[in-house]
């Protein structure tokens, strides 16, 4: 198996080569797990569950995979809905975001320029975290994908089955939500 | 973490599990498309149902109904299939939203194609006049379905609000028998206060509507006539009343 071979070629190969699957599986694995951690509230044990599911799913999908499509945005399409499921299944909704949340994130969201300028950085920091947790899950889900999985548009109307306009109007509420809940948070920091 | 795909590739060997063949996902896309076409058809059936209905609503006696414009309109509006048509956008749209590249589009541009590709359809398939053979088979195989034969006459031939309809027999002077076929009733019409303008029109086998007055259990007293001819599809039409325009209806 070359290890040069793209995503995309292994992909179409994996139909009839349980290894070339393998391969898929050990280059998605590592920033799946922290997708579906961030996406839930869920343990690192269940987080795993989730995601054997999933490379199940794709397996059992992987003829319908079309070269159209990157492998990555399918294959994070698949882990988002059947974490979804897991929920519904569960009965449990989403928690929070537990966000490897670092300088880089934090850099590309200042980044955004009239976002979060007027923010204390260090506030931000520290708070950043339970502010994302605080969003409506739509917005936080736009969020991680673009700033934390470095998802372009293109790829995130992908994952989530959504028009790329729709996709620009889900940001653009996301980065105003999380502006304002910023905003808030810093002035009842303040006052207490 | 590299036991993930291991148990994976386990479980795999161990279950058996196998990729779904590709003709599975080839199939699965062409019974998607196909019912797409079909929801397409049935909007565009919908559609032509509508045009049918209102072509053929007795427009051209709405004044001696009584009913101004927005009112006609809600007596004979064919809501079972513009029930039909409604549910048919729903459908195609979530089954457009599915489709392998669908989602990509947004519904502001979709839902208005869906809704102009059945209205052209709908408009073909009215051309070729299937329209009233359908409604006649929805009447008869589905119960409480009027067809619009069934409604023009509800619509026009009610005694006790003043309306009846049928062929003229026997006239003599200003009294005449109307036979209404549909119920097999044979009313005598007093038709002394219609205009002379109209009166001279009453003739053996002239279909008409009059408007008036039930004094008896088939005697009627006609305040005005509206002139009638049979079209295609048997529906009767109004026809240009040569007697001038009609009078108001008495209001109650």
């Amino acid at each position: 198996m070359s290890a040069e071979a793209s995503d995309e070629q292994l992909a179409i190969r994996a139909g009839s080569d349980p290894q070339a699957f393998g391969v898929l599986m050990m280059r998605y694995q590592d920033k799946l797990m922290r997708y579906i951690i961030r996406k839930s509230s869920v343990p690192p044990e269940i987080a795993e569950d989730v995601l054997q599911e999933s490379f199940i799913k794709a397996y059992q999908n992987i003829n319908s995979f079309d070269a159209d499509l990157s492998f990555s945005s399918w294959m994070y399409r698949i882990v988002h809905n059947t974490t979804i499921s897991h929920w519904r299944k569960e009965n449990i909704r989403p928690e929070g975001n537990q966000a490897t949340v670092d300088d880089a994130f934090l850099a590309k969201i200042v980044d955004e320029g009239d976002l979060v300028a007027d923010i204390d950085q260090d506030f931000l920091r520290q708070n950043i975290d339970r502010i994302l947790r605080e969003l409506p899950e739509k917005y936080r889900e736009v969020l991680v994908l673009k700033y934390i999985d470095d998802k372009n548009y293109t790829e995130i109307s992908d994952i989530l089955k959504k028009p790329m306009g729709t996709v620009a109007t889900l940001l653009h509420r996301a980065k105003a939500q999380f502006k304002k809940q910023c905003e808030k948070s810093q002035d009842v920091e303040i006052f207490n | 973490m590299t036991d993930i795909s291991d148990k994976v590739l386990g479980k795999i060997a161990e279950e058996n599990i196998a990729p779904r063949p590709r003709w599975h996902f080839i199939a699965q896309n062409v019974i998607l498309w196909s019912s797409g076409m079909i929801f397409l058809v049935i909007g565009a059936l919908a559609v032509s149902m509508m045009i049918f209905v209102f072509q053929n609503g007795a427009w051209e006696i709405r004044h001696a109904l009584g009913y101004g414009w927005f009112g006609h309109a809600m007596k004979i509006f064919p809501l079972l299939w513009f029930v039909t048509f409604v549910l048919f956008i729903l459908i195609a749209r979530w089954a457009v939203s599915h489709t392998k590249k669908g989602y990509k589009y947004p519904l502001r541009f979709v839902v208005p194609i869906i809704i102009f590709a059945s209205i052209l359809l709908g408009f073909s398939i009215h051309l070729f006049g299937v329209s009233k053979p359908v409604d006649d088979g929805f009447g008869r195989r589905l119960p409480g379905y009027a067809t619009l034969d069934a409604r023009r006459d509800h619509l026009i031939n009610r005694p006790t609000v003043g309306r009846i309809a049928g062929v003229v027999k026997s006239p003599e002077g200003t009294q005449f028998t109307l036979f209404d076929q549909k119920r097999d009733i044979t009313w005598t019409v007093d038709a002394d206060d219609v205009p002379d303008a109209s009166q001279v029109h009453i003739v053996e086998g002239q279909f008409v509507l009059v408007v008036g007055d039930k004094i008896g259990e088939q005697e009627f007293h006609a305040d005005d006539i509206h002139f009638m001819e049979e079209v295609k599809d048997g529906f009767l039409r109004g026809k240009k009343n040569p007697g001038g325009p009609l009078k108001e209806p008495k209001k109650p």
